[in-house]
């Protein structure tokens, strides 16, 4: 966190259970928000008194935990949505795929895809943090219907995320924040 | 290098990486957005502090205090911990998987959301503490007590059968 411009802040909604995430650079200006899952006036406080403009949110997955905040946040920022859809809420949305890199709010932004399903889950990497949404939390902890699905997962968390280096630090939607080396440790201990 | 740390009241963004800190007092001192992994802390008082959004991954911890201490959304995960205290402290949304604590108290603790997930736990106290949605599961337990907890919505594991 040091030695880079980049600043992370971290909201939790005590309702829906599940965080939120703003990224900009320390002396505030373009911001991007993560999973907006509520959109309270401790958020609102967060972004203004850090002197931030909410430029992107980009979604891991459109459920009310990580977009119900997104409605009012477009009526106060004019932000752009990005998820894995067209529409979100009935905003319009760039639909991104798998592997692509882009541009958003002066951040690279590197797409990942944990289930290869269609509208499946997104992670997102962005310099040395990964944000994994609710599929892939803390303690190796996957969120999956079947065994068959938790395999498959599994494997491309292995592909995707743990084959990362050790200083990526992995921030879910929901639960503790993590490491790329504190999650291979217990994957070896499994 | 400890000076880094004793100076000052708020830390923010200290990225001390594989030091050694030795009986200092660094109470009441509010670290946000640091990461200190691969330290040994050995006889440090954090008490009545703030934590925030800090990792203390695959430290070693040794006689420390944490009593008071408000740790929010921190990751202590891989850290061994021996007799250490972390009574009366607000220990939410943290990250304490694959860690081993050897003789420590976390009496009076909220410990709301906080994982545990794969951790070695020895003579360990968890005296009436808020253990909602906090996550035991794959852990090792010997000698370790959650009387008068509450943990609703706790997660013990598959094996868990009853109070340890």
């Amino acid at each position: 966190m040091e030695g880079t411009q980049l600043k992370l802040f971290y909201h939790f909604s005590s309702v829906l259970l599940s965080n939120t995430y703003l990224i900009g650079p320390e002396e505030g200006g373009d911001a991007i928000l993560i999973d907006p899952g509520e959109m309270d006036v401790q958020l609102l406080r967060l972004i203004e008194r850090n002197s931030y403009y909410v430029r992107a949110i980009l979604i891991t997955l459109p459920q009310p935990t990580q977009v119900h905040g997104v409605k009012t946040l477009l009526k106060i920022y004019d932000s752009k949505l990005y998820g894995n859809d067209d529409m979100i809420y009935d905003c319009r949305c760039r639909k991104l795929t798998s592997g692509s890199r882009l541009f958003i709010a002066g951040y690279e932004v590197e797409v990942m895809d944990l289930t290869g399903e269609k509208r499946g889950p997104l992670a997102f990497r962005i310099e040395n943090l990964v944000f994994t949404g609710t599929i892939f939390t803390a303690g190796n902890t996957i969120r999956s219907a079947t065994l068959r699905q938790r395999t498959k997962i599994l494997a491309e968390v292995d592909a995707q995320i743990l084959s990362l280096s050790d200083d990526v630090l992995v921030l879910p939607g929901a639960g503790p924040p993590s490491s790329v080396r504190a999650e291979r440790v217990l994957r070896e201990n499994e | 290098m400890s000076d880094r740390l004793t100076a000052g009241r708020e830390h923010e963004g200290l990225s001390l990486v594989g030091l050694e800190f030795r009986r200092i007092d660094i109470r009441q001192r509010i670290f946000t957005n640091g990461i200190f992994s691969d330290s040994i802390f050995d006889h440090v008082t954090f008490a009545g502090g703030k934590i925030h959004l800090c990792y203390f991954e695959f430290c070693r911890f040794i006689g420390c205090d944490f009593s008071d201490t408000d740790i929010l959304f921190s990751s202590f995960a891989g850290t061994s911990f021996d007799d250490c205290t972390f009574n009366g402290s607000d220990i939410l949304h943290t990250n304490f998987n694959a860690t081993t604590a050897y003789d420590c108290r976390f009496d009076d603790c909220d410990l709301y959301y906080s994982r545990f997930i794969g951790a070695t736990l020895h003579d360990v106290t968890f005296l009436d503490c808020n253990l909602k949605k906090a996550s035991f599961a794959k852990s090792n337990r010997s000698s370790v007590s959650f009387k008068y907890s509450n943990y609703e919505e706790a997660d013990f594991g598959r094996e868990w059968r009853g109070h340890n």
